[in-house]
């Protein structure tokens, strides 16, 4: 056991090292950027003065590592800056942003492990056989669509055509007039629900079909092969033939024996698939006008609103490290580590 | 009237990208209810695909079973279900895996795993295989068995490993057993203690055993019929003591010369003294464990622990001793691979480690090593010519050409045709690759070799005649050669003096003629008795030690071996013994050296 | 003479090599049709401005009296706002997407390979360091670094190109750092050691060799990912621009008017999807043709 929290230290510190490192390469970015922000700040038709006064405003006239300081300080206290198109807080802006996209990434994360993983379990099971070229032929399909073009594609056929889906949002304009929408944790389908506001609930359940669906393409391809391939290399280990050898049932050798091994890979696959999500919401949340934060930093690359877009990255990369922290932790259970 | 176990006419092939390869081709095999039949054989030789085959895991394809039938008291096997087939397995023959840790589930208890097996093959419930377990683990002779039942694989040592595999065969109940050359991983000494354990059970539960192997002498000594595979097919069987006295084959006979042990202790060692060519003073090296990022190492691994060596021109020293005993260290520090901790190596009268670039450069010129793999220590993207060239190139100046005519005439003094130069590594067979090795490290004309366990990763036949060219060329090029090895027969006829190791210690050291006929420490004792020789009756001869061997961080107070020593009495943990010299360089740390001597030595 | 020998004898195991991996290609259906595709799209690339209809469409020239027409017999793939041909503009996109994705595979091998290997066989303080730099890259989400370099370089198709590269390199260091740890352990290597081949030699010569064959596989299996990634770059306008016929561009343009103009994203999407799904497809027959255990088998 003291093994184990040793080990968990370590890998907390590493994960604040590397948080660390996120930060100061998105400080070095920003500061090495070919156009200059103060001159964003002031305007389009700023004076030489106005930009010169920006430029102290934004505190860009002092030496680097008093900015570096200052950015490290101001980061800690939740302060992100303020966005170059609207001059508000970077954090608050996030903050009204993130519980939307949570909303979506966790309904497709759940999406992409629920039909992933049996997907891939069952081609490891019947190797070779039309299930598992199937699955193959879908899983390397799904992860080469362009995601941004499915949503179109999607919104084409369940909106232009047959009609049965809203085009985008997280409401109908109606429903959001009629009802006073609940806000407790801000994802809308769960607030709805446990509230008990069944209207609210159903209409947002349709709106986020399709999205989710697109997003969650992209994983559910990539867990089913990963899985397919983790369970495999696992199944050819000798202590599979052995169990075999002592007249164990294939049931007890696959469900009991293989999985318990492959714990480890599985948590690593939850973790790349939440990442993967992550990453698609900045690709089609602008398409179905999803008011998270993916559609928040694609109209900050529009206009190129550098605070902007490093919150979002700097809070991306940061979930993404827990994340990853989360999943070393699962797979140090493994008793293989715990030495 | 058919035997209990029969197999006939079996044909296997694997399906390759050149076509069908025969790898198994068994015209008849049987064994009576009762007896042990040992199959042995070289890796390759198809030993492995029988097994699965019997049990029907084969793995088809790549496999296929072109014909032939398996008999088992009664009934045939090949032609059952899947289905009827596991009920064959584990509860009718089971089998004992080679490598205990690769056959056993990392991540369940092995009590979880014993349970599974119980509770499948006897129809109980939980409580009740709990019992059986423990009672199977008590069989195997392992204590505390409630404790092991906790523990997961990679917590048990080899041995203990071994014995749980042993205790699940066995738990299922089977009738027989097949062992999968079920002591190749263990140390000579662990090995004595399963091979005597298995006779043990055989008798005591009468069980029927296919005793599979690739040492003639593990098999003659528990076995009472056996048969030589080569290449797929059984080329002779019989009562052992028949193959031993009477062999057929000339494959037979050389299987037999390589199990020749003690018997043959060469006589005409010349005990010439020339100059001292290496000498190691109180050496050791310590590796540090466990160490953070900026924390202290939390313990050291004392590989290497005060090691006092001297070699004579023109010697053979042979080193022998258990993996982990840190021989391998002992020789990457001699060869300046690793900075050793303290100690001196002086080599030709130079200290080694206080040497500037330059001549340590030329000094490690005259120190060359031939590894134990000759697979893996020649580099498969490298043409011979650059293989043998590189350490010319690296110490000389040369051109192309006269670099191709120096590793051509090598290529030939090592007995290989010369147009191999422009040849890769691959393209040629395990012998005659450790020749290439050979060849490589005699590119220099080096004053020592360190030859690390030089035929253990080749066939039998290449076996002696590397070792006669390792011979040859000592005269020819007035050599000085290290050997390592754990096979006590190469050391027994290579060397003029052996030094036995113990935890990084040596523990003996002398004349080989004094150290073999007149061994005065236990553990040397322990070693040498521990590998059956062809002519034991049964297993009872067998010395082997209990316990594990320590671990190097926390080795025992006192002397090392007492954990595990027959002779310990309380001095023994508290007290580290000298090493004690009994005249004619024989020296040896034992505090009862003495009434250890030779009159000794039948007890 | 030696000359003859080399030629010769020398070459025959490689070309065994090669049988035996053609004998594996030709058991796998799936890989080798996305063989002929790949070969088909490289060739497409090289021949593509000499083959397609309108080759102004590709370039600045509009047509804007023939403005979103359907497919038809005189535009296969129908007319964008500008009226220019979609189906030029599709096959030229070929070209860019593959100069692009090449590029920067290429760029990232260079940066990944060195650091590596050089990680891996040296270990020490300078692994610790490469290493941990590479985790803070590895520790953004997969796009989310590409997005941010990119954005801070400007938005163009180069720089797309380079934030790829930035941000792909340390997968290979990774994996080439693996490769070299366990070769490090390999007997020939610590022969060489014992002879006293210099560490630098010993890392060129022994080292790289034997451990770039898995890094190229896994280059070329990226490919797929690398294009799938700068038409995303250039959907968010980060990438290409206007006029250049970059299909993730022309999708993004095509959002619009993709309600009354369904080929205007449906063809680029196509294109995108065949691509990357035979770089795909060959990537994933690659590694089980060229696993060792399948070879062993």
């Amino acid at each position: 056991m003291v093994a184990l929290r040793s080990y968990i230290l370590k890998r907390l510190l590493l994960g604040i090292l590397v948080l660390f490192g996120v930060i100061t390469i998105t400080f070095v970015i920003t500061r090495i950027i070919p156009s200059d922000p103060a001159a964003k700040w002031a305007g389009p038709r700023a004076t030489p003065e106005q930009i010169e006064a920006a430029r102290i405003e934004l505190g860009l006239d002092e030496p680097l590592y008093v900015q570096y300081g200052k950015y490290i300080h101001d980061l800690v206290k939740g302060d992100f800056g303020h966005s170059l198109r609207s001059r508000q807080p970077v954090s608050a802006e996030l903050k009204a942003h993130i519980p939307a996209t949570i909303e979506l990434v966790l309904l497709s994360t759940v999406i992409a492990i629920l039909l992933g993983i049996p997907l891939g379990i069952y081609s490891a099971k019947r190797k070779d056989q039309w299930l598992d070229h199937f699955s193959r032929f879908f899983s390397i399909g799904a992860v080469s669509l362009p995601t941004f073009w499915v949503a179109l594609f999607l919104q084409m056929i369940f909106y232009n055509i047959l009609g049965i889906l809203p085009l985008g949002g997280r409401v109908s304009t109606e429903v959001a007039l009629l009802y006073t929408l609940p806000n407790i944790t801000g994802m809308l389908i769960f607030d709805s629900l446990i509230t008990g506001n069944f209207v609210v609930f159903w209409d947002a359940l349709l709106h986020i079909i399709l999205p989710c669906i697109t997003i969650a393409l992209y994983p559910i391809g990539l867990v089913a092969r990963m899985t397919r391939s983790a369970l495999l290399e696992i199944l050819n280990e000798e202590y599979i033939t052995a169990a075999r050898s002592y007249g164990l049932s294939e049931r007890i050798v696959l469900w009991i024996y293989a999985l318990k091994n492959s714990l480890g890979p599985t948590a690593t696959v939850v973790t790349l698939s939440i990442g993967y999500t992550l990453v698609n919401t900045f690709l089609v949340e602008s398409i179905f006008s999803w008011p998270g934060i993916g559609r928040y930093i694609a109209d900050s690359v529009v206009s190129l609103d550098y605070p902007a877009i490093m919150g979002v990255t700097i809070f991306s990369a940061c979930s993404y490290v827990l994340l990853n922290l989360i999943a070393d932790i699962i797979i140090a259970l493994d008793p293989r580590i715990r030495i | 009237m058919q035997s209990y176990f029969e197999i006939k006419n079996l044909k296997i092939n694997y399906n390759t990208f050149e076509g069908k390869k025969n790898i198994l081709d068994i015209e008849h095999l049987k064994i009576e209810k009762g007896k042990t039949y040992g199959l042995v054989g070289e890796s390759g030789a198809g030993k492995t695909v029988l097994a699965l085959t019997i049990l029907g895991l084969l793995a088809t394809p790549p496999g296929e079973i072109e014909s032939g039938q398996i008999y088992f008291d009664g009934e045939e096997l090949l032609s059952k279900k899947e289905e009827e087939m596991r009920h064959i397995r584990g509860k009718k023959i089971a089998m004992i895996f080679q490598d205990p840790m690769s056959s056993l589930n990392p991540v369940f208890t092995v009590g979880y795993q014993m349970r599974q097996i119980i509770m499948k093959n006897q129809n109980v419930k939980e409580k009740e295989a709990d019992k059986i377990a423990l009672k199977m683990i008590e069989t195997v002779k392992l204590p505390d068995a409630e404790n092991i039942m906790t523990k997961y694989p990679h917590q048990l040592s080899g041995g203990q490993r071994q014995r749980i595999i042993i205790a699940m065969a066995l738990s299922c109940g089977a009738e027989m057993l097949i062992a999968d050359e079920p002591t190749r991983n263990l140390d000579v000494t662990i090995q004595a203690g399963i091979l005597k354990l298995l006779k043990e059970l055989q008798e005591k539960l009468k069980v029927t055993v296919l005793f599979i192997a690739n040492n003639l002498g593990l098999v003659s000594a528990i076995c009472d019929e056996i048969g030589i595979l080569y290449k797929g097919k059984i080329i002779e069987s019989g009562k052992v003591k028949e193959i031993l006295n009477h062999p057929k084959q000339p494959y037979t006979c050389t299987l037999i010369d390589a199990a020749v042990q003690n018997e043959s202790i060469q006589q005409n060692k010349k005990e010439t003294r020339g100059k001292v060519i290496l000498e190691v003073q109180d050496l050791k090296k310590h590796f540090p464990v466990n160490k953070g990022f900026f924390s202290k190492p939390a313990a050291w691994v004392k590989a290497v622990d005060g090691v006092d060596l001297k070699l004579y021109e023109g010697e053979v020293l042979g080193i022998v001793g258990e993996s982990g005993c840190g021989k391998s260290t002992l020789v990457s520090t001699i060869l300046n691979l690793q900075q050793p901790t303290s100690g001196k190596v002086i080599f030709d009268g130079k200290d080694m480690y206080a040497l500037d670039k330059r001549d340590l450069r030329r000094t490690r010129k005259n120190i060359q090593i031939v590894f134990q793999d000759p697979f893996w220590s020649l580099n498969p993207r490298m043409l011979v010519k650059d293989i043998i060239g590189e350490p010319i190139k690296v110490h000389e100046k040369n051109g192309t050409e006269e670099l191709i005519e120096r590793t051509e005439s090598l290529l030939e003094m090592v007995g290989l045709p010369k147009e191999g130069v422009f040849k890769y590594p691959h393209e040629f067979s395990g012998g005659q690759r450790q020749r290439i090795a050979i060849a490589r490290a005699l590119a220099v004309n080096p004053k020592l070799v360190v030859l690390d366990e030089p035929t253990s990763s080749i066939d039998i036949l290449s076996q002696t005649q590397i070792l006669e060219l390792l011979e040859e060329l000592k005269e020819k090029l007035k050599l000085t050669y290290i050997l390592i090895s754990h096979d006590l027969s190469v050391v027994n006829s290579m060397s003029d003096k052996i030094a036995v190791m113990y935890l990084g210690k040596v523990v003996e050291y002398g004349y080989s003629k004094d150290v073999f006929h007149q061994p005065r420490h236990p553990y040397t004792k322990a070693l040498f008795n521990a590998i059956p020789d062809l002519h034991m009756e049964g297993v009872e001869g067998l010395v082997s030690l209990e316990g594990n061997v320590p671990s190097a961080i926390n080795p025992p107070s006192g002397c090392r071996f007492h954990t595990r020593c027959p002779l310990a009495q309380e001095i023994c943990s508290v007290k580290e013994p000298e090493m004690v010299n009994l005249g004619n360089q024989h020296s040896v740390s034992c505090h009862f050296s003495e009434m250890n001597g030779p009159e000794a030595k039948s007890s | 003479m030696y000359r003859n020998f080399l030629s010769s004898k020398a070459l025959q195991p490689r070309i065994k090599e090669l049988k035996f991996s053609f004998y594996l290609l030709k058991r796998n259906q799936l890989t080798k049709i996305s063989l002929f595709i790949v070969l088909g799209l490289i060739i497409l690339a090289i021949i593509s401005p000499y083959v397609i209809p309108y080759p102004e469409h590709a370039q600045m020239g509009t047509n804007p009296q023939d403005k979103l027409l359907p497919p038809s017999s005189q535009y296969f793939f129908g007319t964008d706002e500008l009226g220019r041909d979609i189906f030029s503009r599709v096959l030229y996109g070929t070209r860019i997407s593959l100069n692009t994705a090449l590029l920067a595979v290429g760029l990232a091998l260079l940066i990944g390979i060195p650091l590596g290997a050089i990680a891996g066989s040296i270990g020490g303080y300078i692994d610790e360091i490469i290493m941990r730099i590479t985790d803070i890259f590895l520790s953004f989400p997969p796009l989310l670094l590409a997005i941010a370099i990119s954005s801070i370089l400007g938005p163009s198709l180069q720089n797309a190109m380079l934030a790829i590269a930035i941000s792909w390199w340390p997968w290979y260091t990774r994996l080439i750092r693996g490769q070299a740890i366990s070769l490090k352990e390999r007997q020939f290597v610590k022969a060489a050691e014992a002879i006293g081949t210099s560490p630098i030699k010993i890392i060129f010569s022994h080292i790289v060799p034997n451990c770039i064959s898995p890094v190229i596989v896994q280059a070329s299996m990226d490919m797929g990912g690398v294009i799938l990634t700068i038409a995303s770059l250039s959907f968010l306008g980060l990438g290409a621009q206007p006029p250049t016929p970059e299909w993730g561009l022309m999708i993004n343009t095509s959002r619009n008017y993709f309600l009354n103009a369904w080929w205007y994203s449906i063809f680029p999407g196509i294109a995108i999807f065949i691509t990357v799904l035979a770089f795909n497809l060959l990537g994933d027959g690659l590694r089980e043709i060229l696993d060792p255990k399948t070879r062993k088998n």
